[in-house]
């Protein structure tokens, strides 16, 4: 037998049958667990965590920061139109220590009402106009509004 | 530690596997220490010892209707085989193995065989447990669990060649830890 062989088979034959003491109250667990009927692990395994990988970890963490900035986003655009709609509010709150409204004044309803006639005569075709410029055939259909019209007589 | 106790395996483990408490606890008493300076080998953090030798006793008993006596020692060979296994399996769950596969092939030391011959068991097992788990792991399975360097490699995820020149790294650092005791 060679030397490397030599050192090999005295070690084997030192620690072959080598004991060490058990550690204390190991029995107890055994047999609970075998009462338990199953190979439970040891009291002191550590239990294998779910371990989230690094890049799923950064991608949450990127999505919550990117919720959380689209949800004040929209919370500010939101109480913006808001703040304007509440100045009508606030005018006609200011009106009601017994400001008369506007519309309620007689000048006001005047003006109103020229404003509404002056509008209406704007949008009004003349219909002189319009007989000039869409000749005479026209012109008779839109007899019924302005009488009969000639442009030879205009 | 040697004792010159006897246990009749046949009869202990038919017992045990009829679900006979005394049974389990006789064979735990009698081979407890060598299970526990087996595990010790591999796996040397004191609460990890202790979890396997759990496990394994588990594993032992749940199983042990499986066993079939091939003559006496059987049953020690058996219940090693399982503590070896639950230890490997210790380990890599712990990535604790992949360190076997650094080529350490350069370190120098002069290459000699360790004086094992003059050292006592307790002291010996001390230096094996300094050893690095790579190297010590080839080391137990190829001295004391008898396996051939293909059956380590198969075992570990190694190479043969490997697995070969841990053990000589093994050799070599044992060695030199023991020429530091004189």
């Amino acid at each position: 037998m060679n030397d490397d062989q030599q050192w090999l088979k005295h070690l084997s034959n030192k620690l072959n049958e080598y004991e060490e003491p058990a550690p204390e109250g190991l029995w107890d667990d055994i047999a609970r667990s075998v009462a338990g009927g199953s190979a439970v692990p040891g009291p002191n395994t550590k239990q294998r965590a779910r371990v989230m990988p690094l890049w799923l970890r950064r991608t949450c963490a990127a999505a919550a920061v990117a919720a959380i900035v689209a949800a004040l986003w929209l919370v500010i655009v939101d109480i913006a139109p808001i703040s304007h709609n509440q100045q009508p509010t606030e005018t006609y709150s200011n009106n009601t220590d017994n400001n008369i409204p506007a519309l309620n004044t007689a000048d006001n309803r005047r003006e109103a009402t020229e404003e509404m006639e002056n509008t209406v005569a704007t949008t009004r075709i003349p219909v002189r106009n319009l007989a000039v410029a869409t000749g005479t055939a026209v012109a008779a259909s839109a007899q019924p509004i302005g009488g009969t019209i000639n442009p030879s007589e205009s | 530690m040697t004792g010159s106790r006897h246990i009749d395996e046949q009869q202990i483990a038919t017992l045990a596997a009829a679900g006979n408490a005394d049974a389990m606890k006789q064979i735990y008493c009698f081979y407890a220490g060598e299970l526990t300076a087996t595990v010790a080998r591999y796996v040397v953090d004191a609460d990890a010892v202790r979890d396997v030798l759990h496990d394994s006793f588990v594993k032992i008993f749940s199983s042990i209707g499986n066993f079939s006596y091939r003559g006496e020692g059987s049953l020690k060979a058996w219940m090693k085989r399982i503590a070896v296994n639950e230890a490997l399996a210790r380990l890599k769950d712990e990535n604790k193995l992949s360190t076997v596969s650094i080529d350490d092939s350069e370190i120098d030391i002069p290459d000699e065989s360790p004086d094992v011959e003059h050292l006592d068991a307790a002291t010996l097992m001390g230096l094996i447990k300094q050893l690095p788990t790579g190297c010590r792991t080839v080391l137990n399975l190829y001295a004391l669990e008898h396996r051939s360097h293909s059956e380590i490699a198969a075992l570990l995820g190694i190479t043969p060649g490997t697995s070969a020149s841990q053990l000589h790294r093994a050799k070599l650092l044992l060695a030199q830890m023991i020429r530091e005791l004189n």
